[in-house]
């Protein structure tokens, strides 16, 4: 991965690229897409152009991939976590536990084939992206060192310009979007009277034999100082560590990036470290030009999982899908599906989608509705600062509203030096959900597609402009959201008051009823049961209807219909002063879930 | 006669519910046989169960006794669990283990033993013990003679409560004696579980448990037997000392004063107030109907008699002027409906409402979760199974999600279906869960649930369109035994098909064969129907016959080539039906509406293809079978066209028991069946009926079309059009936070303080919603109370108003 290509590409001012205009004197091999770095962001965007049958070329400096993992961490142990067992199934839900995989459809190449350690070794990380590469046969030119990127304007070209990339061998290469995932490797410089006698974390002896009996100060208190002060702490007198802010553990904060367990943490570095980008990934000096991968951070530093693996999987496909419909007029993928299946599909993501829970408040599922509530489009994990420019970045129409979907924690809950343990810090009931301190699903509600200068001046901490509606998901310890009246009864209630609509599931026999006593029908037995697909009753469940006393007593008439909740009074109290009303249900439906 | 009346609804109050004490927390105290004895005050009752030291330390009867320990001492009756030690013998002391009795003591008399199986709950303690402490009070009596002694003896002096129960010990009867120990000694209370004794004093509904009031003390004449009145309410506590209430209270009380300014001890119940509104010169008369009013609303109403001078002045009164009493009985029962919903949702609410389930389908759904359902019938697929079982074998595949109701709904009648299979089908059924199997689901394109599909080898999967349920599932795969449309070789075969011989065991679940005719040159003509016949597999059968000879078919049913010729097996008959198109598309659609039946016994699975035809719906609603001559007259006039802008149809109540709900719409009240009624479903929802008290016979229903047709008939509903809205509001997130956030902005308080600052503003916000929800903080702790204890203490508070 390329330090040294790296150097000339950031100047320290935040200025991207040293754009030298010159005329091409020949014409060179031109390609669609190139990507500098075959690390793992590198190789997971050239996995989705792959698929996409797109024309694409790989610049890698080593002669194997995730060459940063040869080297660093000097330690050797990854501090991302490789939970090979969740007691789930579910392959996407997995991956919520999976820090270390690339996404693909082959699931021989999941991380947990490669090791079997929690925290792995980063050897099987190199063994790992070498069999990705090798196995998807992705195009990977190895050896080749990228010393300079130059742009030549081109009206013809897709942005206006083409990427002149030139390798050490002087053979130079034309592409029209240039993909960076060139990592992060530039060491901070630190100046103080004496800072020529400090060693590098990139080249301090990893050996503790070269530190017996010494007093050693660690300047930082990142995963890095902590990595090397582990290293050396039984042999040495004293490690004194000192940092500008005070120790950050990622369990307080929610940040991967924070000390996970007495075991990184850039300081204030952020300006120097990170490039400058926009939300969707794009620099904000070059259009065509993307960072992938740990660069990318920026976005969502010290929010989200973008630095890391187990994030920027998730954002390089997005990126991918984005470039899909500039470049391709492929609109973004969605499913369209009928109202009644709202709730069903939104229960379905917050509980096994792992690029929501992941890239929690930076990537969000987006519904887009169609006229008159009848159906709606689900698109899966779009960039949500990017809200405002959703349909020319997507292709879909949002113009009746939409829901957002984001995984959040609680305001009160996250932050460096707060007792994460406090008392009451979970929330059991569903009308203090909005109080959910754990990451917990939270859906918002706009009549219309926010603005820009909505979603810039949005309200402070909120990650998206003030909604119409918001509903918060109860949060639930194991993240399991399909509680069905703590978690998908007062989701429907949501959606159904946003939508103005009933929602609910109903019997053939109930819609048979509405059908022959009322002009109009709750959509699910128009969409269902009239188009000859409704739902037959068995006979125990009628039974279970009747004592539910959810059995419509057969008596619709118009002064019913208005207020559907008095079909729970429809039947006569039985004799029995015990008979056990909606109450009796609910409580212990509540007990039997919790 | 002027009389109107003005109904006063109040909030139910829970005056009586607002002064409790809490009792010290009891447990059952244990002691020696000597200890207990030394207890014993005179006067004091106490229940006593007498064990042997050496047995288990807990049994379901320790745990029952316990728990009525606490009411049992709100009567002023002690409890406690005696240990017979060897030193000490105590004849209460059985000799053997599982011969341990109860005792009740009241001093140091013993009243009453008690094997330890009469007492068999916490209810049954507290009902045997009041029950024998109040032998004198509570009148035990199991015949009718008892009883008339009984109301002979009190004419004119008291009133008598009676009161019926299943079986001595169960809750209705423990209601019914902590009545008693309130009300002994006001009125006579007499009970009985003779089911005969009920009867003979008319009561319907005798599975029941009934209460009566005789009114007795009014009774002078000794001839004239005392007016009862019926508790309507179940039996509780609760509700006798309801009733009593409002049997005590005056039953007519005139008034001249701003009704406004009324108040009786109804309003305080919560029962709404009827004021008949006199004038001077209808006094007399108006007195009377008053009083005949009152009667029949005791305990459901105060009824008062309003001198008209009394809303003159003041604020103006709406007021209905109704012209028949009745109405007034009416008008007050329904409301009355209403009352007893709100009433309950008082009572019995933990919390709003919003989280009461009402989507039938996922309530009964989790009601029925730990049934058991034979799943090993089905195979459960999983990522490494899917492809390898698919392709092995003709599949049918179940797709689910473990958490949706409707998937675990169909996923009944799926096992039922295989339950019914059983053995017989090469087809394998199958089921996969989505919510463990994401990507094996996405990959089929299963996006939504549940969903049904065909995996045939060699073949596209097809997904199942059909009812979500046993009977169309089970159709769907037993007709795809075979491929469609079936290749038919020869003249004979062709008979056969048609005759239904050839598939005598599909017809059974397909009443129309279809059969297209080609001659062998007809290919983009056979190709279409080729193609109609797969899309409709497994809803119909679908056969095709091409060969030379086939003008011999097509002469024989006056068919010209292209044809289709639909055998409508029940009917026995042959139909033939040009193909002027052969479009698959038309072809299906001329198929499906051939399926149609011109005068069908409409049932909830046929109901969305007739309606689909956009006509109103003539419906013959029927107890049973319809009517020979009434299908006759009405087949005649379909043959005439006098029925062709209507469905006609019948409904037989019998097999679509909802019909009643659907005729309880239209008609109140309901004539006798049969009944003829035509909905217009489709445009503006008028619902005429036929005049019930004319034959159903051709010429009057002629006549009775020309009339509607012509727009003389009235239609006698109008079904409601209203949109169907949210059924409860939800919780709204976004004002809650609101309201904390700018709570936080007024408050500016320290940095630092912020975390303590939240939740002391959580707090807040919950004192907050309780304020908004309007209920009284007494209501919420009532029910952490035992009923037994307020029944005192608001008698009390009764005393002080």
């Amino acid at each position: 991965m390329g330090l040294s290509a790296a150097a000339p590409l950031w100047g320290p001012p935040g200025l991207l690229l040293a754009i030298a205009l010159h005329p091409a004197l020949s014409v060179p091999p031109r390609r669609d897409y190139c990507v500098l770095g075959a690390g793992p962001a590198g190789l997971q965007m050239a996995y989705f152009l792959q698929r996409a049958g797109r024309d694409y070329a790989v610049f890698e400096r080593a002669p194997r991939p995730g060459s940063f993992f040869t080297r660093y961490p000097r330690h050797r142990k990854l501090i991302s976590i490789n939970k090979r067992y969740t007691g789930k199934a579910n392959a996407e839900f997995n991956l919520r536990h999976d820090w270390n995989s690339l996404l693909s459809h082959d699931p021989r190449l999941l991380f947990r084939h490669y090791s079997r350690a929690y925290f792995p070794d980063a050897r099987d990380m190199v063994r790992y992206l070498g069999d990705f590469a090798d196995t998807l046969g992705l195009r990977v030119q190895y050896n080749t060192t990228i010393a300079h990127v130059t742009l030549d304007k081109d009206r013809q070209a897709w942005n206006g310009h083409y990427f002149i990339l030139t390798d050490q061998k002087g053979q130079v290469h034309q592409c029209s979007v240039l993909l960076v995932a060139t990592g992060l490797s530039v060491p901070n410089q630190v100046d103080f009277p004496g800072s020529e006698y400090a060693e590098g974390y990139e080249s301090v002896s990893v050996d503790p034999e070269d530190f017996v009996g010494q007093n050693v100060l660690i300047l930082g208190r990142g995963n890095s100082a902590f990595e090397t002060a582990e290293n050396i702490l039984g042999v040495t007198n004293f490690i004194h560590m000192l940092s500008r802010s005070r120790v950050r553990l990622s369990w307080a904060t929610h940040y991967v990036g924070d000390l996970r367990s007495l075991r990184l943490n850039s300081g204030n570095a952020f300006g120097k470290k990170y490039p400058l980008i926009r939300a969707s990934y794009e620099s904000k000096g070059s259009r065509g030009l993307f960072i992938l991968g740990t660069a990318s951070h920026s976005v969502d530093y010290r929010k989200s999982a973008g630095g890391f693996i187990h994030g920027f999987r998730y954002t390089v496909r997005a990126v991918h899908r984005l470039l899909e419909h500039r470049h391709h007029s492929v609109t973004w993928p969605a499913t369209k599906l009928p109202i009644t299946q709202l709730t069903s599909s939104i229960v379905r993501r917050v509980n096994e989608a792992s690029g929501l829970y992941q890239m929690f408040g930076v990537l969000a599922d987006v519904i887009l509705l169609k006229e008159n509530s009848t159906a709606f489009e689900y698109l899966e994990e779009f960039p949500i600062q990017m809200l405002a420019q959703l349909e020319t970045l997507t292709g879909r129409k949002a113009k009746h509203g939409l829901f957002v979907i984001n995984m959040e924690y609680g305001r009160n809950f996250s932050g460096p030096d707060k007792d994460v343990f406090f008392d009451d810090r979970s929330v059991g009931h569903t009308e203090d959900a909005w109080q959910s301190n754990f990451l917990h699903p939270v859906i918002y509600y706009y009549r219309y597609l926010p603005t820009e200068q909505e979603v810039r001046f949005r309200p402070a901490h909120w990650p998206l402009p003030r909604p119409t509606a918001i509903h918060h998901i109860v949060e639930d310890f194991l993240t399991d959201w399909t509680a069905p009246i703590g978690h998908i009864l007062p989701l429907r209630r949501f959606l159904e008051n946003c939508l103005d609509t009933d929602l609910r599931s109903f019997y053939a026999e109930s819609c048979f009823l509405f059908t022959l006593t009322c002009q109009k029908l709750p959509p699910f037995c128009q969409q269902g049961y009239l188009r000859m697909q409704g739902l037959v009753s068995t006979e125990s469940l009628r039974q279970h209807r009747v004592e539910s006393r959810l059995l419509r007593d057969y008596a619709p008439t118009g002064r019913r219909l208005e207020d559907s909740s008095q079909q729970l009074g429809d039947q006569e109290p039985l004799g029995s002063p015990l008979a056990p009303g909606p109450l009796a249900q609910s409580v212990d439906s509540n007990k039997e879930e919790l | 006669m002027f009389s109107g009346f003005n109904v006063f609804r109040v909030g139910i109050s829970f005056v009586i519910m607002c002064i409790f004490y809490m009792p010290t927390v009891n447990s059952l105290p244990e002691l020696s046989p000597q200890k207990y004895f030394s207890t014993l005050q005179p006067g004091k009752a106490s229940l006593a169960y007498f064990c042997q030291a050496d047995s288990p330390r807990t049994s379901v009867f320790l745990e029952e006794l316990n728990e009525a320990v606490r009411p049992l001492q709100d009567y002023g009756i002690s409890v406690a669990k005696v240990n017979c030690v060897k030193e000490e013998i105590s004849r209460y002391c059985g000799k053997e283990k599982d011969l341990m009795k109860a005792y009740l003591f009241k001093g140091n008399i013993l009243l009453r033993e008690f094997p330890t199986d009469t007492l068999f709950d916490v209810n049954a303690i507290v009902a045997h013990v009041l029950f024998a402490l109040l032998f004198n009070e509570v009148k035990y009596i199991t015949n009718l003679e008892d009883l008339q002694n009984i109301e002979n003896a009190l004419k004119g002096k008291a009133n008598i409560i009676f009161s019926y129960v299943r079986a001595i010990g169960i809750p209705e009867h423990r209601a019914v004696m902590e009545a008693a120990f309130v009300y002994g000694t006001t009125y006579q209370f007499v009970l009985t579980t003779e089911i005969a004794l009920l009867e003979s004093i008319g009561s319907e509904d005798v599975e029941y448990a009934h209460l009566y009031f005789f009114h007795c003390k009014l009774v002078l004449d000794l001839t004239q037997q005392c007016r009862r009145t019926l508790m309507e309410q179940p039996l509780t506590t609760l509700n006798i000392h309801l009733f009593i209430k409002t049997m005590k209270a005056s039953l007519l009380t005139e008034v001249a004063e701003d009704p406004q300014q009324v108040s009786t001890v109804h309003l305080q119940l919560g029962l709404p107030l009827v004021f008949i509104v006199s004038q001077q010169a209808t006094y007399e008369a108006d007195r009377r109907t008053a009083e005949w009013v009152a009667w029949r609303l005791l305990g459901k109403a105060g009824v008062l008699l309003l001198l008209s001078a009394g809303i003159t002045g003041g604020v103006p009164v709406e007021f209905l002027v109704l012209h028949d009493v009745d109405l007034i009985i009416s008008h007050v029962e329904n409301n009355m409906h209403i009352e007893e919903i709100q009433e309950d949702e008082d009572n019995d609410m933990e919390g709003p409402d919003i989280d009461v389930q009402d989507d039938e389908v996922a309530e009964t759904v989790f009601r029925d979760r730990k049934r058991k359902l034979p799943l090993e019938l089905t195979v459960e697929l999983t990522e490494e199974t899917f492809n390898a079982t698919v392709m092995a074998s003709d599949s049918i595949v179940l797709f689910y999600a473990g958490w949706q109701a409707v998937s675990m709904a169909f996923l009944q009648s799926y096992i039922d279906v295989a339950v019914k299979l059983k053995g017989t089908s090469t087809m394998l059924l199958t089921r996969i869960n989505c919510a463990d199997w994401s990507d094996v689901c996405t990959k089929q394109n299963v996006t939504e649930f549940p969903i049904v599909k065909m995996y045939k080898k060699g073949e596209n999967p097809v997904s199942y369109a059909g009812m979500l349920g046993t009977e169309d599932l089970l159709k769907f795969i037993q007709l795809n035994r075979i491929s469609y449309p079936v290749n038919i070789i020869s003249i004979q075969e062709a008979e056969e098909y048609l005759s239904g011989e050839l598939y005598k065991d599909l017809i059974s679940y397909s009443s129309v064969s279809v059969l297209g005719l080609f001659s062998p040159t007809m290919k983009t003509a056979k190709e279409d129907f080729s193609e109609a016949g797969n899309y409709l597999k497994g809803y119909v059968i679908t056969g095709i016959y091409s060969e030379e000879d086939v003008l011999l078919l097509s002469t024989k049913y006056a068919a010209s080539l292209p044809a289709l010729l639909l055998a409508r097996h029940t009917e026995g008959k042959i139909e033939s039906v040009p193909l002027a198109s052969t479009h698959a598309q038309d072809i299906v659609q001329i198929i499906t509406d051939a399926l149609l039946e011109m005068f069908p016994e409409i049932t909830v699975e046929n109901l969305p293809s007739y309606f689909r035809l956009q006509k109103p719906l003539l419906i013959l609603f029927s107890d049973g079978t319809v009517n020979p001559q009434y299908k006759k007259a009405i087949l005649t006039l379909v043959k005439q066209k006098y029925l062709d802008s209507f469905t006609p149809c019948w409904l037989n109540l019998k097999n679509t028991p909802v019909g009643r709900g659907i005729l309880r719409a239209y008609f109140d009240p309901l004539p006798p069946l049969p009944l003829l009624v035509l909905v217009n479903l489709h445009s503006g929802g008028q619902v005429f009926a036929f005049p019930s008290d004319q034959a159903i016979i051709e010429e009057n229903l002629v006549l009775w079309l020309k009339k509607l047709e012509a727009g003389l008939e009235n239609h006698i509903t109008i079904l409601p059009a209203q949109e169907w809205k949210p059924p409860l509001p939800a919780y709204d997130f976004l004002s809650m936070i609101d309201a904390a956030t700018s709570h936080r902005g007024t408050r500016k308080v320290p940095k630092c303080m912020k975390e303590t600052d939240v939740q002391e503003n959580d707090k807040e916000q919950h004192e907050d919603k309780s304020a908004v929800r309007k209920e009284p903080i007494e209501t919420l702790r009532i029910k952490h109370w035992n009923r037994s204890n307020w029944f005192k203490e608001a008698e009390k508070s009764f005393r002080l108003n």
